[in-house]
């Protein structure tokens, strides 16, 4: 009970997030508030997303899951609960009275009429219900809860648990723990005067701390209001550094038990009351120290030994006013004044808002804005209940299930006269009451698949792959039907978790690489002296994961040509490859991190040449190189531009490194949603292999292989199914996939980024000397005539270009740099390209060709380029308005858009 | 003009071009605009060129084996060993080339000019397809007629500046002798109506006498600038030596002068400077390979100079060029093959693999300088796999 509830608890958590998003995306789009898609957690631990589907049968609730084609038909005794994700911010429950009825259900509404058989009740979301009054415990006014700060506790959600994760669980929306030395702290706004309804129960014999107005760290414990179990006492308790005050609530017996107190908080002056349930002052604690900062505004209950669990807790504001000691035995009115008065609720008069009372022989009315509460009488009925219904307004209804329909759930509730159909969309949770999961008669292997959002435990029964649905049909244990799983889906089917691999002890051979040199050590044959070799081991890696025993024939441009026993099928393309293993390597030898990350570190003289393959020797050497061809005998590898002729015994493994993994696409073609869904089967001894799944039949599943052709597997040979996209998920995490080149980080002055490793931040434009000093005076013609003399532009910030006509990279820079500076003319900015030596005539065709309006200024003599050290064109200077060089570019290129708008912003300080 | 009938071996030995071993019988009627009857007659044509081909080939290997007695054999040049990737790139790129060339022989779309056009056609003629018959034919001559059309009759000046000068001039030194010009012209009266050969030896005078207004002895972009680098430099003085290797009268003198301009700018490390020293030695793949080939094709094999810039190169076999790549790619191939056919055939596997992975599907590569110049630097710089346009030659 306690493993599979942390379960539980952990597995809401990780897919609240997710459930929101699939929840809005494929199931809400037409009305994201109405949120039906939920979480439905089983009773031996398992739990799947999905929603409710109708149903008209009483014993059962359809699930559709959105990874299954089909709905799902759970025993309602195979289900521990349904959460359903709460909307944003507490939730709001409206109505002139709150009503508690005597199985414990809460709702709120308005009172329509009221009789000595029933009350006619107006629930918002419900609808009027007829209630028997031998099932109305209380009645209160509730005022649209406006004075409410909190009510629940609706689970665990909201709350944090600490040390560790999981030793709280949820039940019926109560929070439960039976671990100890575990707290869990919510932050609910505890007002600084608050009244506060709390009730707990156990099971054994409680031992536990419930600290008020807290923040979340736990070392406050002290400062707080506390209630906590002393021995054979409830005590309350308020401390401050120079004084305690305690006062002892009740005895604690052994066995189970319950407590209902009221508290009352006066955060600011140092007061703590506390109230039984009737009304009994039992706790006025006070201290006169001045209090200091407060706090916090939240709860933390504390599990010292034993088991508690926190059934309700209801904070509101508090007006002052303390409770008075009642009698619990007789009916009563608890007026607005404080008075009480006893007898029998006879009737209200809806038409005066006035409820009629009746004692000792005599009747009274009394208004209804009079009265605070009403509290009846009634016997305990327990009922017949299968589910308890939270809502997300905080109401709580339970009953037994007869259907659903219409996006309504339908229960008969005890004392409620009609079948109550409660909207889907307004459900919290469902916690379920009945305990007895029916026993189904199974075959077939049984197993756990895992999908996003999804564990259950059950079995795969056979299939056909079709249009919508592969032929993976899973039979989960609990429902009454199996469901196909959908194309697409990426996730895995376990039988049997695989076994970690045992540790490696390193050893040096540095010794004998002395002796031969690395070439000499690489292709040399083991020596007898050889650390002990790992068992044989031939196999065919490829990128895809799938693992295939094989004999390596030949490596051609093409391809690897080998055999297998698995199949008939002998060759394989490169870009499928990730490796193989020819002979046995010494695997004790180990590479460490730092030798690793230098092999796999590609240089930047071999960026656009990289290395295709890595080649193990098997006495543990690595060589980079790039196979041209190997046979029986001989490998012929391409080292720095050399081939090199290697002998083939001497290599163990080698690896692909291919192009994609130095540089990986970002965007992934979701190729999966639309083909057939792929499993990789996983077999205990590494053999893996992937086929486009066709059929399942008698336990065997049977598809093509990309690589093999058609293939069929044994269901009972596999450990583990992976599905869709995990497969490719998986490969990343195999040995051999983890051999992956990366890119040499690039010098700080090659460096086309901002960042150079934190050591300080490099701005394009200001590497030139002559950055930051006064830009050269300067006269020139321009080509339409008149002259442009710099030092005449004070005020100004110009952008000079020096081009010519013939220069590719002018012409390409030329009108980007116009249209920025355009951008940014009304601030000031002119650009000014400078010609060199070239004709009027040819300046202007190229002008025209190029559709600019540019002003050109004739640098006849190469005078001002020679002043501006331009030797090399396209070269770009900013000069900034007091006529200093802000910016030197040279080369153009397509970065230097973006170099001149972040110059610009530098200029003008935004 | 009857001086370019004949063509000056660099042996000092002469033979007549190509297109004088044409039967008369195949030439076209004077005036006629005659190129779809050249290809409507391609068939018949092939056979005949690669006779003629195989007659040249023993004619060039008897004269030069008389007179050095050491000579390529035909094979060597016939490009037989081509990789498959390589030809199957270089006719996509061809091919790319043919649909973007305008009716007037230009590329447009970018930068354009005589040194731009110079460089298609120089890939059309390295490619070992028939230039005067085969299925280019007509872009061979649409550039040819373009180059000449732009140049100064007075100055022999091609184009925009002497980046286009230079590359034009040796685009029509490689046409020259291979392309039959007696009908690259339309009939009648016209202005630059120049043939082949006259036009090269314009451009020839166009660039020495720049050159010798040039304190410096090399050039920069302008035709007057007075101020050089090794870049423009580069581009005019390949020219002038594929001149010269044509049989047009290039001066020792000014080869010399260029080539001290070019020692001038070569540090002992190999590296090689931009412009007068201004922007000191920097790490220019592009540059190094230039002065390389410069001092490779002028005969200058003896200069420590050239066995630096070749000793760095070979050292960098798979260095990727820092920018310029394309542009870095035409030379290094130009300067590897001319300094170390082993180094080449290593550096030569690299960039075939890098331009499999970056030709387009419509056969061009793009570059800093735009898709027509990166199309054909990088043809060009496959081009050496063939081995047929005379610049190549070893």
């Amino acid at each position: 009970m306690k493993g599979r509830s942390v379960m539980q608890s952990t597995a809401f958590q990780c897919i609240l997030t997710l459930l929101i998003l699939v929840g809005t995306r494929a199931y809400g789009e037409s009305n994201p508030a109405a949120i039906t898609v939920g979480v439905m957690h089983l009773a031996h631990g398992d739990f799947v997303t999905g929603e409710l589907k109708d149903c008209d049968q009483s014993d059962r609730l359809r699930w559709q899951s959105p990874a299954f084609t089909t709905p799902f038909e759970f025993a309602l005794g195979s289900i521990h609960s349904i959460r359903f994700p709460n909307r944003e911010g507490l939730p709001k429950s409206m109505g002139d009275f709150c009503f508690e009825l005597a199985g414990g259900d809460l709702l709120f509404g308005s009172l329509i009429g009221l009789d000595t058989h029933e009350a006619e009740i107006d629930l918002p979301p419900l609808g009027k219900i007829h209630l028997l009054r031998d099932h109305l415990r209380r009645l209160s006014r509730w005022r649209d809860g406006d004075s409410l700060i909190f009510l629940g506790p609706n689970g665990l959600a909201g709350w944090d648990e600490s040390p560790h994760q999981g030793a709280w669980r949820e039940e019926a929306g109560h929070i439960v723990t039976d671990v100890a030395g575990t707290s869990i702290h919510g932050r609910l706004g505890i007002p600084a005067r608050a009244a506060m309804e709390l009730e707990f129960s156990w099971t054994k014999k409680p031992n536990f701390i419930l600290a008020l107005g807290v923040d979340d760290t736990a070392s406050n414990l002290e400062d707080a209001f506390r209630l906590e179990v002393w021995g054979q006492d409830l005590v309350a308790v308020l401390e401050t550094d120079g004084e305690a005050d305690l006062a002892a609530l009740q005895k604690i017996e052994v066995g189970p038990g319950r407590i209902h107190l009221r508290a009352y908080l006066d955060i600011e002056h140092n007061r703590f009351l506390v109230f039984s349930e009737a009304g009994k002052q039992l706790a006025d604690l006070y201290s006169s120290e001045k209090p200091g900062q407060p706090l916090g505004s939240g709860i933390r209950l504390m599990n010292q030994q034993g088991d508690v669990r926190l059934e309700k807790i209801y904070i509101s504001r508090w007006n002052g006013v303390l409770p008075r000691e009642v009698q619990q035995a007789r009916s009563r009115i608890d007026r607005t004044d404080r008075s009480a008065l006893y007898g029998e609720i006879k009737e209200f008069d809806s038409a005066t808002k006035q409820f009629v009372l009746a004692a000792e022989a005599k009747q009274s009315r009394i208004a209804i804005d009079d009265i605070e509460t009403i509290a009846f009488v009634v016997p305990d009925h327990s009922g017949s209940r299968t589910l308890r219904a939270i809502l997300q307004n905080g109401a709580r209804l339970s009953g037994r299930l007869t259907k659903v329909d219409a996006g309504r759930l339908f229960l008969e509730c005890p004392g409620i006269t009609e079948r109550v159909g409660i909207p889907i969309s307004e459900l919290s949770a469902l916690s379920f009451l009945e305990s007895d999961e029916p026993i189904f008669s199974d075959s077939g292997r049984h197993g756990r698949v895992e999908l996003e959002g999804i564990r259950l435990n059950g079995y795969l029964v056979d299939g056909l792959s079709q249009d919508n649905a592969s032929c993976l049909v899973w039979q989960p244990r609990g429902s009454f039907v199996s469901s196909p799983i959908q194309h697409g889906v990426s996730g895995r089917i376990v039988y049997r978790e695989p076994v970690p691999p045992p540790p490696v002890r390193a050893v040096r051979i540095q010794q004998r690489r002395q002796q031969l040199g690395i070439f000499g050590l690489l292709f040399s044959p083991p020596t007898e002296n050889s650390p002990q070799m790992a068992p044989l081991q031939r196999s065919l890696h490829l990128r895809s994961g799938d693992t295939i025993p094989c004999e390596v024939k030949q490596i051609d441009e093409r391809g690897l040509y080998f055999k297998t026993p698995v199949s008939d099928t002998t060759f394989v393309s490169h870009d499928r490859i990730k490796a193989v293993e020819l002979a046995p390597s010494n695997r004790s030898i180990k590479i460490n991190k730092e030798e690793r990350a230098r092999l796999l570190t590609l240089p930047r003289i071999q960026k656009d040449n990289p290395p295709t393959h890595l080649i193990r020797s098997a006495n543990g050497d690595c060589l980079r190189c790039r196979i041209i061809a190997m046979d029986d005998q001989t490998c012929t590898a391409e080292v720095r531009l050399d081939n090199k002729q290697l002998r083939r015994d001497c290599i163990a493994w080698i690896v692909w490194l291919h192009d994609d993994e130095l540089d990986p696409v970002k965007s992934q073609d979701p190729s999966d949603q639309a083909s057939p869904t792929r499993v990789q089967a996983v077999r205990s001894n590494g053999i893996r292999l992937t086929l486009v799944t066709e059929q399942l039949a008698g336990s065997i599943l049977s598809g093509t292989s990309p690589v093999l052709g058609a293939c069929r597997i044994g269901l009972e040979e596999v450990d583990q199914l992976l599905i869709g996209g995990a497969i490719d998920q998986a490969a990343t995490e195999l040995a051999a996939h983890q051999w992956k080149l990366h890119h040499a980080r690039p010098p700080r002055f090659v460096s086309t980024d901002n960042t150079d490793g934190g050591h300080g931040h490099h701005i394009p434009g200001t590497e030139s000397a002559l950055v930051g000093h006064p830009a050269p005076d300067f006269q020139l013609d321009l080509l339409d005539g008149g002259t442009f003399k710099l030092s005449d532009c004070k005020g100004t910030v110009i952008v000079l270009d020096f081009w010519t006509t013939w220069c590719g990279p002018c012409i390409q820079s030329m009108p980007a740099i116009d249209r920025i500076v355009r951008e940014y003319e009304d601030r000031g900015v002119r650009f000014i390209a400078v010609n060199l030596q070239e004709t009027p005539e040819l300046i202007a065709s190229t002008l025209k060709r190029l559709n600019l309006e540019t002003t050109v200024a004739l640098d006849q003599e190469g005078i001002v380029a020679e002043k501006y050290g331009a030797t090399a064109i396209p070269h770009t200077v900013i000069i900034d308005s007091d006529g200093t060089i802000a910016r030197l570019y040279i080369g153009g290129g397509p970065q230097l858009g973006d170099h001149l708008r972040d110059a610009f912003r530098d200029i003008f300080g935004k | 003009m009857n001086a370019f009938v004949t063509k000056q071996l660099r042996n000092g030995s002469q033979i007549t071009p190509l297109c004088n071993l044409f039967p008369k019988g195949r030439r076209q009627g004077e005036g006629e605009e005659s190129e779809e009857v050249i290809i409507e007659s391609f068939l018949i044509c092939t056979a005949s060129w690669i006779r003629l081909t195989i007659q040249l080939a023993c004619i060039l290997f008897a004269v030069s084996s008389a007179a050095t007695g050491v000579a390529q054999f035909p094979n060597a040049r016939q490009g037989e060993m081509v990789p498959r990737d390589v030809r199957e790139m270089y006719d996509r790129g061809m091919q790319y080339l043919a649909k973007t060339q305008t009716e007037s022989g230009e590329w447009t779309g970018g930068e354009q000019g005589p040194g731009v056009t110079g460089m298609g056609l120089m890939v059309f003629l390295a490619s070992g397809e028939d230039p005067n018959f085969g299925r280019y034919s007509l872009h061979v001559r649409r550039a040819l007629r373009s180059i000449i059309s732009t140049q100064d009759a007075a100055t022999g000046y091609l184009g925009n500046s002497m980046y286009h000068h230079g590359f034009g001039m040796l685009a029509l030194a490689e046409a020259y002798g291979a392309v039959d010009d007696r009908n690259l012209w339309p009939a009648g009266e016209g202005k630059n109506k120049r043939s082949i050969g006259e036009a090269l030896e314009l451009a020839v005078r166009a660039a020495i006498t720049s050159q010798n207004k040039n304190p410096l002895g090399a050039w920069r972009y302008s035709p007057e600038s007075t101020d050089a680098d090794t870049s423009v430099s580069g581009a005019v003085l390949v020219g002038l030596l594929a001149a010269r290797n044509a049989g047009i009268e290039v001066p020792d003198a000014s080869i010399d002068k260029a080539i001290s301009y070019y020692t001038s700018m070569t540090s002992d490390s190999g590296q090689v400077a931009y412009s007068g020293g201004l922007s000191g030695f920097d790490e220019s793949l592009a540059r190094i390979s230039i002065a390389s080939l410069v001092y490779s094709v002028a005969r200058r094999k003896d200069l420590p100079q050239y066995k630096a810039t070749l000793n760095y190169l070979v050292q960098r076999l798979e260095m990727p060029p820092q920018q310029w790549q394309e542009y870095t790619y035409y030379y290094q191939a130009q300067a590897l093959f001319q300094g170390d056919v082993a180094a080449w055939e290593k550096w030569n596997k690299r960039l075939v693999r890098q331009l499999k992975k970056s030709q387009q599907k419509d056969g061009s590569f793009t570059s800093q300088h735009g898709t027509n110049i990166g199309t054909s630097l990088c043809l060009l710089a496959l081009a050496v796999n063939y081995r047929i346009l005379p610049i190549y030659e070893r």
